[in-house]
């Protein structure tokens, strides 16, 4: 990997400056064209989900879905606390396990996924137990309980996490896991109405390449939508992204991606446009927006650094205890950073820090399958003679081969949500 | 002060009765327009605006006023109510926390310590105090040495909690502990003095890390944290914190013109953020530059777009009981409002017809707080009467 990076990086510098460096736009382009920038791109080979990388993502959520989240360790003022754990809680919850709340649901994903796939898998016993504590009638009355008094928590990441589970259940040919889906359903419904109600109060669109991100929710929203016929969802969300990004242009590439980031704001917001408007609309609007991927201001995107350290974005803003409230309470430190969702940590929102950092330094393996996912959107959405399409596909299997050789660190293992992020680029479902 | 509150009403009544004529007089301007003037002129909007005596600082007023925090700085902050997912929390309050804490009380952490501060002023300004012994006993229970100690000892981990806001009051209780003296008022300083050192320190970090300043108009509000610590600043000599502010200032503010009058006040502002950033910047700019200012920056006090900070909110129009901790805000911004105009005029020359509008301006706004004051309950009294105490030290009798 590190090796074809090198040449990549170095066609970059390498390649003719035809024009004397300007400072600001346009930039000077890095190659010549589209034709001289796939020259200089490697080919590797696609990597692809064998049984073997199956049981990889199989096992961290095995280990982690009955691990219990970390009890709050907030520093009293006046007030201390005690903890036990909910009375019942392993019936009347779902996700308790994993560090937090939606990375329990992406280890859910993904365990099914898995099993969906690889039916005949050695550890699909184990994964059904775990399916079965964890996904009853029981768990999801009072998951729904819970979130009716929750307020905005893991809105609208975790939201559109569990619609991604019951997309998958859903259209799973399985008895148990009909079972299952229904168990989830009005959970996934009661959802699909706050995330509705959510876009309509959202004034402007979320950023940041984290994971609320909202050109990511918006998609993976879509996505969900259309899995389960929910028409209502898929128009609010397409109606969003129309009005939040139909004027954007000249996206900035160049300062992508900030640490911690697990999507390329920019690419998301392409995808998502891909789907909401027709391809004789999303052509131009497409041209203004990204810049050409052989200019030097694209270059950022043509490859992930999955080694470097990453810095703990947003830590210790939030305030040590949470008391009184109401208007009175103190101001926006409150809200921390933009992405902070559902109490996570920082960027790839496991909250597991205690555990060695490991989960951290999965967040730009995870944004190295999000941009091969982006990638591989862009090209089918362009037609099938547009010049980029050979460079987007090219750029899919580029990203996703290195997130696919660094889930050989051991901190991939730390990530039990991982999965989410690799197995839909491993394996494509259509 | 019950008797003269009558007669406040009704005045205000009148005032307002004129205001309203003018206001539907003056024709509405799109968004585009130019700013209509609701008055032709300065003199003619300052003869419309009623002579309101404003209420003075005295003995009966700050013994009302003090009766508020002095029902508060014992009552604890509310046990935190969220509703658990997994871990269900037992709380009891710290052990040894009337030892090892000190702004326990009064709804919030800054509050406990704005109402804190508003019992050292009262006493500080009048040493015959009828009250004052209950007073000194209290802030002798909540200034101790050990209390501070523990403030101290939970800041250095408590990260941005109440940063800059309860970080402010804080210096703004200490300035006022220096400048007094008093041996009680010695002894709490000394004891005050490491927390407010960390504070400063801090403070001086976060102006130099914070590349644009809170323009809200409710607690983290840049300007006002920066009004609250002043005087604190040339009390104590921290040449260090005055300049992280001079510099922050110019950086924040130098630039601004036309502030956006028109989005006032957001519906929980407790501040005005043109009025707070113009307060700071009359104390930080000397008169001429602070005019030349101050002209680019304020629209004319009898145009249309002034018109937004003219007009006291009426807190009586909310009565969703539901709505006491905004309704307590809306009273708030009648102090804060009152209290910056009055800062404002006085950084003006002299007989300036400006200065004499603001001061009738104030006295309006005051009037419809203090009418008020009492209306949020707890909402209210656990902060109001800091509030109220800052506006009535910038009235000036000969207005």
């Amino acid at each position: 990997m590190a090796r074809w990076i090198l040449i990549a990086l170095g066609a970059i510098v390498a390649a003719p400056q035809t024009t004397p460096a300007p400072k600001g736009p346009p930039a000077a382009p890095a190659f010549a064209d589209l034709g001289a920038l796939m020259l200089a791109l490697p080919s590797p080979a696609a990597p692809r989900l064998d049984e073997a990388r199956a049981q990889w993502f199989v096992a961290p959520p095995l280990a982690c879905l009955d691990d219990l989240q970390p009890r709050p360790t907030s520093r009293p003022y006046f007030w201390e606390a005690t903890f036990k754990p909910v009375d019942g809680y392993d019936k009347i919850r779902a996700f308790y396990g994993c560090g937090d709340w939606h990375s329990a649901v992406n280890a859910t994903w993904t365990i099914t996924r898995i099993l969906r796939q690889f039916p005949a898998i050695s550890t699909g016993r184990l994964i059904r137990e775990k399916l079965d504590d964890h996904l009853g009638q029981s768990n999801f009355e009072g998951e729904l309980a819970y979130f009716k008094e929750a307020g905005a928590f893991e809105r609208p990441y975790g939201y559109v996490c569990l619609l991604a589970l019951h997309a998958e259940l859903q259209t799973w040919d399985d008895p148990q896991a009909a079972q299952w889906a229904g168990h989830v359903a009005p959970l996934s419904h009661y959802f699909s109405e706050q995330l509705i109600a959510y876009l309509k109060d959202l004034d402007r669109p979320v950023r940041t390449g984290g994971q609320t991100n909202t050109a990511t929710v918006l998609l993976a929203m879509i996505d969900a939508a259309e899995t389960l016929h929910d028409y209502a969802l898929r128009a609010a969300a397409i109606d969003y992204a129309k009005k939040a990004y139909t004027k954007d242009t000249a996206c900035a590439t160049d300062t992508e991606p900030t640490a911690g980031d697990l999507a390329s704001p920019c690419l998301a917001e392409a995808v998502v446009m891909g789907r909401a408007l027709d391809r004789a609309a999303f052509v131009p609007w497409l041209d203004a927006f990204l810049p050409p991927a052989f200019s030097s201001r694209f270059a950022p995107l043509l490859t992930t650094n999955v080694v470097a350290p990453q810095r703990q974005a947003g830590a210790g803003a939030a305030p040590p205890e949470r008391q009184g409230g109401g208007a009175a309470a103190a101001g926006p430190e409150r809200l921390g950073g933009a992405d902070r969702a559902g109490g996570a940590g920082a960027g790839g929102g496991p909250g597991r820090g205690g555990r060695g950092g490991g989960a951290g330094r999965a967040a730009p393996i995870a944004l190295a399958f999000s941009r091969s996912d982006a990638f591989a959107r862009l090209a089918g959405a362009l037609p099938e003679n547009d010049p980029r399409v050979p460079v987007f596909r090219r750029l899919a299997v580029i990203h996703a081969d290195i997130g696919a050789r660094a889930l050989a660190d051991p901190a991939a293992l730390d990530a039990p949500w991982l999965g989410a992020y690799g197995i839909r680029v491993l394996s494509p479902s259509k | 002060m019950r008797g003269r509150f009558v007669v406040i009403v009704m005045t205000l009544s009148a005032g307002t009765a004129v205001l309203g004529a003018s206001q539907q007089a003056a024709p509405s301007g799109g968004p585009t327009a130019a700013p209509v003037p609701a008055f032709a002129t300065l003199d003619a909007f300052y003869n419309s605006l009623p002579p309101i005596t404003p209420p003075a600082f005295d003995t009966t007023e700050a013994t009302w006023l003090a009766a508020m925090p002095l029902a508060c700085l014992d009552r604890p902050q509310a046990r935190p109510a969220t509703r658990p997912y997994l871990w269900e929390a037992t709380y009891t309050p710290v052990a040894d926390y009337d030892r090892s804490r000190a702004f326990y009380g009064c709804f919030d952490w800054h509050s406990a310590v704005n109402s804190t501060w508003a019992l050292v002023k009262v006493i500080k300004t009048f040493p015959e105090f009828s009250t004052q012994h209950l007073i000194r006993q209290k802030l002798d229970a909540h200034l101790g040495k050990s209390n501070i100690e523990g403030e101290v000892a939970y800041f250095k981990e408590a990260g941005q909690f109440e940063l800059p806001y309860g970080y402010a009051w804080i210096l703004k209780t200490q300035g006022e502990l220096l400048g007094w003296q008093d041996p009680d008022a010695q002894k709490w300083s000394a004891n005050l003095a490491p927390l407010a050192a960390l504070m400063s320190e801090r403070l001086v970090q976060y102006f130099k890390d914070t590349a644009r300043p809170n323009r809200t108009g409710v607690h983290p509000n840049t300007a006002l944290a920066m009004h609250l610590m002043l005087d604190y600043t040339e009390i104590a000599k921290d040449g260090a914190l005055r300049a992280a502010i001079v510099d922050a200032s110019k950086r924040y503010f130098a630039e601004d013109t036309s502030c956006k009058t028109a989005s006032e006040p957001g519906a929980s502002d407790f501040l005005s953020p043109c009025l707070a950033e113009a307060t700071i910047m009359s104390r930080l700019l000397d008169r001429a530059a602070f005019v030349a200012w101050l002209d680019t920056f304020l629209p004319a006090l009898q145009s249309a777009e002034f018109r937004p900070l003219a007009e006291p909110s009426d807190p009586d129009l909310m009565t969703h009981p539901e709505r006491l901790a905004t309704k307590s805000h809306v009273i708030g911004l009648a102090f804060m409002r009152a209290e910056a105009m009055n800062r404002i005029a006085a950084a003006l020359p002299p007989g300036d017809l400006r200065a004499l509008t603001l001061r009738r301006l104030s006295a309006r706004h005051a009037q419809m707080g203090l009418r008020a004051e009492e209306a949020a309950g707890y909402y209210g009294s656990h902060f109001l009467g800091a509030f109220t105490i800052l506006y009535l030290l910038t009235v000036t009798q000969s207005h």
